[in-house]
């Protein structure tokens, strides 16, 4: 059973509407899957107007789920989807992720499903290191804007400490949204396409049909497949082989490259990286990185990269909003360069 | 709801402590909260701005590369959580995690009064009493905690689904909104580049100051008297019409 974590460090970046529609276009590909909101807030559950209390026995009941018998399980919530929540009504304590968390490969989950989709929770913290350990692949999905992609090193650093503490979890790319009022395939969009490795082909753009969905409680790819958002999902899908059968995911060994493998020896050292954002990766700078040139060197894990073009307008003079971007992205490379590495 | 609000019983000793969450991520509390500290800043009151996020984007934006410059604003990084309140200070402003985490709970034990933030759309609706429940709890311990007020953030007037939203959380949750909104800017979204800017002028900066002498107002009125001494900012009054 693969496992899929939709991750972020900053809330409102598209991360439970990515986590959702991933799942409903796996689920089309065959097989059943899990949608499991990991998040105490219920993003997942508000989606789909589920509620933890156990009322009656309308649709929208919950039962108790199958791995620890605590928290809450809906099947079929959207077609060869069911959702769980490992928090029973009232409670949200992380404790209960973790039982659930540590349960899980044991359970009767692994033999039912092919694939879970896991909708973290916008932070840093204990959860969100416990997901990155239990979980086989994840993306983090970011915001082209500075609050978002500023704070995206103390994602990385998280990541790193998994690592350091055994997490095998691949780091499959960062996902890309766009603000409102932001068109796809402009100059700072191309610019950090340029800088930032692992930056995966799609990017969403923001869609008033988003909302609209959650309104019709289904996902966009399923309530208006045809808008742009619901394309680049749908794409997005085949990149990370969601509709494939498990046996088709090539080894990670046998896909690295002799330099890729080269480039895991060059781990840099986890201290020069600290959680104080910028000016923690302007120390780091003085170190090589096996990232440092050429974009690319990486071929993320598991992804199918065939005909996935990105297209992008030749582009305006650039605004000072590219050129700051610009300089803050270079230092953000030297980071993720090193978790490139360790994941290979 | 009448149940959230409370009358202070502040002295002059005592900073007031003022807790900026929301219910999830990307709602604009980390702008509101540098915001106010700027803007207090501005008038004279001894600010300290904590970053109680263990992301802390705050300090991120508040912080150049010799520390935060903005006049009488002073900032503690507590990714950990709120631990001592600062004395000899006019107002503890803290950047919170969603309300709904253990360590916001900290924090609103702690604190005086507490913003919520929020965006005008579907999602929000479903899940803001979530937010307003995490306060409740927190008032069982910290009966004098009081709830300013939700503000709503990242706001487009012309976006008839977030207008339609907006009404339909005024009518929800009562006199519980304060006005303005923020809305959407590109000078707010771009604050962040320059680390230790000041808060970008604009419609963004008029809108945040509007909401910064609402509480303001309302602090003093809670018998907080160093918000009593603040000057009233005429240009306020005109940006509201």
């Amino acid at each position: 059973m693969r496992s899929l974590l939709v991750a972020s460090q900053k809330g409102g970046v598209g991360k439970t509407t990515t986590a959702v529609n991933l799942a409903a276009l796996a689920a089309v590909g065959g097989g059943r899957v899990l949608l499991l909101d990991a998040d105490p807030l219920g993003s997942v559950l508000a989606c789909f107007q589920l509620s933890r209390e156990s009322v009656g026995s309308t649709a929208t009941s919950p039962h108790s789920e199958p791995v620890t018998g605590v928290g809450r399980y809906w099947t079929n919530v959207i077609p060869g989807v069911d959702v769980i929540s490992p928090y029973p009504e009232g409670d949200t304590g992380e404790q209960h992720l973790q039982a659930f968390l540590d349960a899980l490969p044991r359970s009767v989950i692994t033999s039912t499903y092919r694939l879970v989709v896991i909708d973290a929770p916008p932070m840093l913290g204990p959860r969100p290191k416990a997901l990155l350990r239990a979980a086989s692949d994840v993306i983090i999905v970011q915001r082209a804007e500075p609050m978002s992609l500023r704070t995206l090193p103390a994602y990385l650093n998280l990541l790193q400490a998994a690592r350091a503490e055994g997490s095998v979890c691949r780091l499959l790319g960062i996902l890309l949204t766009l603000p409102e009022g932001v068109m796809p395939g402009g100059p700072a969009e191309a610019t950090l396409r340029s800088k930032v490795p692992g930056l995966l082909p799609q990017v969403i753009p923001h869609d008033p049909r988003v909302a609209r969905a959650v309104v019709a409680a289904s996902a966009l790819v399923l309530h208006s497949p045809d808008s742009p958002a619901a394309v680049q999902y749908t794409s997005l899908a085949e990149t990370l082989n969601l509709r494939m059968p498990i046996s088709s995911l090539v080894s990670s060994e046998a896909q690295q490259t002799p330099k890729q493998r080269k480039g895991s020896a060059n781990v840099v050292s986890t201290a020069a990286v600290t959680s104080q954002g910028v000016s923690g990766i302007t120390k780091h700078q003085a170190a090589p990185t096996p990232r440092e040139t050429d974009p690319e060197q990486f071929e993320p894990e598991g992804l199918n990269t065939h005909g996935s073009e990105v297209t992008v307008d030749a582009g305006d003079a650039a605004s000072p909003w590219l050129v700051a971007l610009t300089i803050v992205m270079v230092l953000i490379v030297a980071v993720l360069g090193t978790l490139v590495a360790l994941g290979k | 709801m009448s149940s959230i609000r409370s009358t202070g019983n502040g002295s002059p000793e005592e900073p007031y402590v003022l807790t900026v969450t929301s219910h999830k991520g990307g709602t604009g509390r980390t702008t509101l909260a540098l915001a106010l500290a700027w803007l207090w800043g501005q008038r004279g009151l001894k600010v300290t701005l904590m970053d109680a996020d263990p992301v802390q984007a705050a300090l991120l934006v508040a912080c150049g590369p010799v520390g935060c410059r903005w006049p009488n604003v002073t900032t503690v990084a507590a990714p950990d959580g709120v631990g001592t309140i600062p004395a000899n200070q006019d107002v503890v402003v803290i950047d919170s995690p969603p309300a709904t985490e253990q360590l916001a709970q900290v924090g609103l034990r702690k604190s005086n009064g507490v913003v919520l933030c929020c965006l005008a759309d579907s999602l929000s609706l479903g899940t803001l009493p979530a937010a307003t429940q995490a306060v409740r709890e927190a008032k069982i311990s910290n009966p004098n905690l009081d709830l300013l007020g939700i503000a709503v953030s990242v706001f487009n007037p012309l976006d008839l689904d977030q207008t339609r939203c907006l009404s339909l959380l005024r009518g929800a949750h009562g006199g519980l909104f304060v006005e303005p909104p923020i809305p959407v800017r590109p000078e707010l979204r771009d604050w962040p580049l320059t680390a230790g800017a000041d808060l970008p002028d604009g419609p963004g900066r008029q809108a945040l100051r509007a909401l910064a002498d609402v509480f303001r107002d309302q602090i003093a009125d809670a018998g907080w008297p160093q918000f009593a001494n603040v000057q009233r900012d005429k240009r306020a009054f005109a940006t509201r019409g």
